[in-house]
């Protein structure tokens, strides 16, 4: 289970496959969690606003190997900051592969008068649905929760999508999640506030 | 499948969409609404104030903001959220004046909106009625507007880029035909007067200068592109100094044009006569009806730029909890700062209700008297602006020569200042009415008591809450800490979400 292919199934209707949220926001947070997963494995460490590649050695999956690469690329000045848009403007349809692959979502297309459009849908609503339904139920209650589920409550909240996961939860798991938040270490701290700021610049920018 | 996240270079695939002259030009223009402007605002400055020195006062508070500028765009490339004066002022005198000079920008900008209904109500009203004999009230169609832009803001629309270059582009055309053909017909001979600065130091300055600053506000937007721009260093201050040129130029010829046309004696009995239609009538009959049609539509347009404008101002203040956070909040599904702008809306539905309910002349008392005092406000914060580009550079120069980070800036916060105080002493004039009355000394002392709430804030936040009060002035980046852009301009040109979500009008 990958913390984008997570971030992903919330982010989106588990029948529809519809965005939850602004198709800007979904993207840098994808980015994010993208990264996040580097982390995890060990490979990358934030500070400063800068990534450093700590350990090149592959990643099992492709698209994190690809980002690894890609970041090893631009040592040693590589922001964080671009990254995230820059990773951002396809991340979308890198996970959304991913999770084809994985056989989670396939691609329905569908016929408007003049165009073809598509979405990736959920092969299994209740699959998706759970993922969101998962986070709720860790949140309510005293279980101890993984630097993966840290991660992800943290992007999620920081892309403004913190409400859709305590919808009709109960208000202790708003005080954990708060309690959560207050306590990122270093690098995953840097790298929510950065998600949380882009994502409040990119609603400042939409002036355009 | 090509790999998406093949191994380019990061500054080249931002540079892609990266912004050139015409098109950071374009988005100055739009923001400025050079038709609200000259058919709204020149008109009834004309009858409002009897002042005839109009034409020059845009040709002097033009050659004032180029001024300004040189300093202005120079300290936009070096902070983050560069597009509110507050974060200037911030940053280049210290967070509580920042603080003071934000509550003075919510103020003002909500000001600029609100008069606007006020405008758009009568004149649709005056037109619709006109053509199909509907005999409704101003307000039924400034609450008809109100609505459409609060659902507009809620859902983070914004019109299309392509329809606002079709508009601007045809506001500009239907401005020079009416400008030559009333400048082909002179009520007698044609007069250079009002055009001459010489008049602009008889009587009433004060007021005929903030009238131009009103005119150009929007051109500080160019201060947003620094960091989208192509080239940071030349695109942007090209961009605005070639805005304010065509800007300055279109306004001058216009309102001197209706002098020439009328005639200097009688272009203030026709203001007060005809409002808006002094400007229609200058053309044939076809130029007039389609000049009464854009200006309806640049009012509209206007409205809603400028409702998300103010939205995003209150968002940003939000998000660094100088405002209260829920400011801050997003509707997740639109990415729009929901709360900020449902706030911007309900503030604008009781300034309607109330000059409904009170039977106050929209024109006159919402759109000129708080539109005027929405660009006095700006007026201020340019001065502040000024003396924080100063300031902030005399830490440090940053390699940038001695007429931008000192002279022009002192150059124009004298001028500004200048112009302020004699505002003050003008306030009467500029809004018609007698030496000495309530509105006179009420609406711009507003700003006064706007500023001092700030700065006790700024002082309690500094007192109470130092996380909050170190990251004044960040606006969203506020999260994050950082004070400058996190790359040096010159490499790749600083934050990296700029480039999205844009619909490119121009190029």
């Amino acid at each position: 289970m990958w913390l984008a292919d997570d971030l992903y199934l919330v982010a989106h209707h588990d029948h529809t496959g519809r965005p939850h949220l602004h198709p800007r926001a979904i993207q840098l947070g994808l980015a994010a969690a993208l990264l996040g997963e580097l982390m995890l494995a060990d490979r990358i460490a934030v500070q400063h606003g800068r990534i450093y590649v700590r350990n090149q050695q592959p990643p099992p999956d492709a698209l994190a190997h690809t980002i690894l690469d890609r970041l090893a690329g631009q040592q040693p000045h590589c922001d964080l900051r671009t990254e995230l848009s820059v990773i951002g403007g396809s991340a979308a349809q890198a996970v959304a592969h991913r999770l084809e692959r994985a056989g989670l979502v396939h691609y329905v297309q569908t016929r408007r008068l003049t165009r073809t459009t598509g979405r990736w849908v959920p092969t299994d609503p209740t699959q998706a649905a759970w993922r969101t339904a998962r986070l709720r139920q860790l949140l309510s209650s005293r279980d101890e929760v993984t630097w993966h589920d840290v991660i992800l409550v943290a992007l999620l909240s920081a892309i403004g999508a913190a409400g859709r996961v305590l919808r009709d939860a109960d208000p202790q798991a708003r005080l954990r999640l708060k309690g959560i938040l207050a306590q990122l270490p270093g690098s995953v701290a840097e790298l929510v506030t950065h998600t949380e700021a882009a994502v409040g610049n990119a609603i400042l920018a939409q002036r355009r | 499948m090509a790999d998406p996240l093949a191994l380019s270079p990061s500054s080249a695939s931002l540079a892609r969409d990266r912004l050139g002259v015409p098109s950071v030009v374009f988005f100055i223009l739009s923001a400025v609404a050079p038709l609200t402007v000259i058919g709204g605002v020149v008109t009834t400055a004309y009858a409002v104030t009897g002042l005839t020195d109009i034409p020059a006062a845009f040709i002097a508070v033009a050659l004032i903001l180029a001024i300004f500028s040189a300093g202005y765009v120079a300290m936009a490339r070096r902070i983050v959220n560069a597009g509110a004066f507050y974060s200037f002022i911030s940053r280049g005198i210290g967070r509580p004046v920042g603080v003071a000079a934000a509550m003075v920008a919510v103020l003002a900008y909500n000001g600029l909106q609100f008069g606007l209904y006020g405008a758009f109500g009568p004149q649709a009203a005056a037109y619709f009625g006109d053509k199909f004999g509907w005999d409704l009230s101003w307000w039924v169609y400034a609450l008809a507007a109100w609505a459409v832009t609060a659902v507009l803001g809620v859902l983070a629309v914004d019109l299309n880029g392509r329809v606002l270059a079709v508009l601007l582009t045809a506001e500009l055309v239907i401005i020079v035909v009416l400008t030559i053909s009333g400048l082909a017909d002179p009520a007698g001979g044609v007069s250079f007067a009002t055009l001459s600065p010489e008049d602009l130091f008889t009587s009433g300055v004060g007021a005929a200068l903030v009238i131009g600053i009103l005119g150009f506000v929007g051109f500080e937007q160019s201060a947003v592109f620094s960091e989208e721009a192509k080239d940071a260093r030349r695109t942007v201050p090209t961009a605005t100094y070639l805005s304010l040129a065509v800007i300055g130029v279109v306004y001058a010829a216009a309102s001197w044009a209706m002098a020439v046309h009328y005639g200097d004696d009688q272009v203030v009995a026709t203001a007060q006569e005809q409002g808006p239609g002094t400007l229609f009538g200058m053309g044939g009959q076809t130029s007039g009806e389609i000049a009464q049609v854009l200006f309806l539509t640049s009012l509209f347009a206007a409205m809603i730029s400028f409702h998300n404008a103010v939205a995003r101002y209150m968002f940003a203040l939000g998000r660094e909890r100088v405002l209260p956070g829920g400011m801050g909040r997003t509707y997740a599904r639109t990415g729009s700062p929901i709360v900020a702008s449902v706030v911007q809306s309900v503030f604008g539905l009781a300034v309607i209700i109330l000059y409904a309910v009170a039977g106050w002349d929209p024109f006159v008392r919402l759109f000129f008297w708080i539109g005027t005092t929405g660009g006095f406000g700006v007026l201020l914060l340019l001065a502040a602006t000024s003396a924080s580009v100063v300031g902030f550079f005399a830490r440090d120069a940053q390699g940038e020569n001695v007429w931008r980070r000192l002279i022009a800036p002192a150059i124009a916060f004298v001028a500004l200042v200048a112009i302020a105080s004699k505002a003050v002493d003008d306030y009467a004039t500029l809004l018609g009415v007698a030496p000495g009355s309530t509105e006179s000394w009420l609406l711009p002392t507003m700003y006064g008591v706007a500023a001092v709430i700030g700065l006790c804030w700024a002082l309690v936040l500094r007192a109470t809450r130092p996380q909050v009060y170190a990251a004044i002035g960040l606006g969203a980046n506020a999260a994050t800490g950082h004070t400058t852009p996190l790359l040096p301009p010159d490499q790749t040109g600083g934050a990296a979400e700029a480039g999205v979500d844009r619909q490119q009008p121009v190029g």
